[in-house]
């Protein structure tokens, strides 16, 4: 053992303060008895996932049984039904970006 | 009739703790805080810092007991929970300024104390060097001296290989050795 093992060896004990172990303990029983976190919502996040797939596979079942170009040339037909999606669009685009920007601010 | 062992007892207090017995515990505390306090010293050589680093590892030891499982040796758990916990604490904080020695621990005539104060000082900023070494170098080396350089049980804590272990205080000390001569200590 060289000199930097033994120094770096070398034993240097810290005492515990009085009272130590006890607030050890005094800690531990507060950790165990607040509350355990909230557990994953694991039967909501299924039934989304769930509600999801379903929503997309009508939309697919939807579009194929009517035909997308069939529900192109209907709203083509409207009058102002281009310009009518595009505001919708753009207003549920600010909204949501006010919606996000309010949580995050939250 | 088998004599029962420090790890034996361990097991079974820490199997009662689990079962939500906090004498049991107290137990677990009383016969390791030298120890876990001893490694949080040696990771911030600062006392009050080391109690807290200390206290939160055992209250998180304490939350884990129900996954730890008994094959594995408990003082080899706990330490693992205690390293995981001092370097999280220590992540952010930068190395604290190593406090002089205290006068009344001085050698008694004045060349000793010349000497020996030399040397302590010079210990310390070995110390103080450890630990501002990258954390995965400044880890296995306390560890591994902690643990009276056992390679075998410093590997098993960290979770490494032992080659990997050896390669990682073989680098640590080149750098550690490196720092020192640049800070003009060349006699070690």
């Amino acid at each position: 053992m060289d000199e930097l093992d033994r120094i770096l060896a070398a034993a240097d004990p810290l005492v515990p303060s009085a009272g130590f172990a006890n607030r050890v303990m005094t800690a531990v029983r507060t950790a165990t008895a607040e509350e355990p976190p909230l557990p994953f919502p694991w039967a909501r996040f299924a039934l989304g996932i769930a509600a999801c797939v379903a929503a997309a596979v009508s939309i697919a079942w939807f579009l194929s049984s009517v035909g997308a170009e069939a529900i192109g040339e209907e709203l083509a037909r409207v009058p102002g039904a281009d310009a009518a999606l595009l505001v919708a669009a753009v207003s549920v685009s600010v909204a949501e970006a006010f919606r996000l920007r309010a949580r995050a601010d939250f | 009739m088998t004599a029962e062992t420090p790890g034996d007892r361990d097991k079974a207090d820490a199997a009662r703790a689990a079962a939500g017995d906090a004498e049991a515990f107290a137990r677990l505390v009383a016969r390791w805080q030298d120890r876990m306090l001893g490694l949080a010293w040696r990771f911030c050589r600062d006392r009050t810092m080391a109690e807290d680093m200390a206290q939160d590892a055992f209250v998180r030891a304490f939350r884990a007991l129900p996954r730890y499982r008994s094959e594995a040796a408990f003082g080899t758990w706990l330490t693992a929970i205690a390293l995981n916990t001092y370097r999280t604490a220590l992540r952010d904080r930068p190395p604290v300024p190593v406090v002089p020695l205290l006068a009344s621990h001085a050698p008694a005539s004045a060349a000793e104390q010349a000497l020996g104060l030399e040397r302590r000082q010079q210990a310390e900023l070995v110390r103080a060097q450890v630990l501002r070494l990258p954390d995965r170098y400044r880890t296995a080396m306390v560890l591994y001296y902690f643990q009276e350089q056992d390679v075998a049980e410093t590997a098993r804590i960290l979770g490494l290989r032992e080659g990997t272990l050896k390669g990682r205080l073989y680098r640590g000390r080149q750098l550690l050795e490196r720092r020192l001569r640049a800070l003009g200590i060349t006699n070690l």
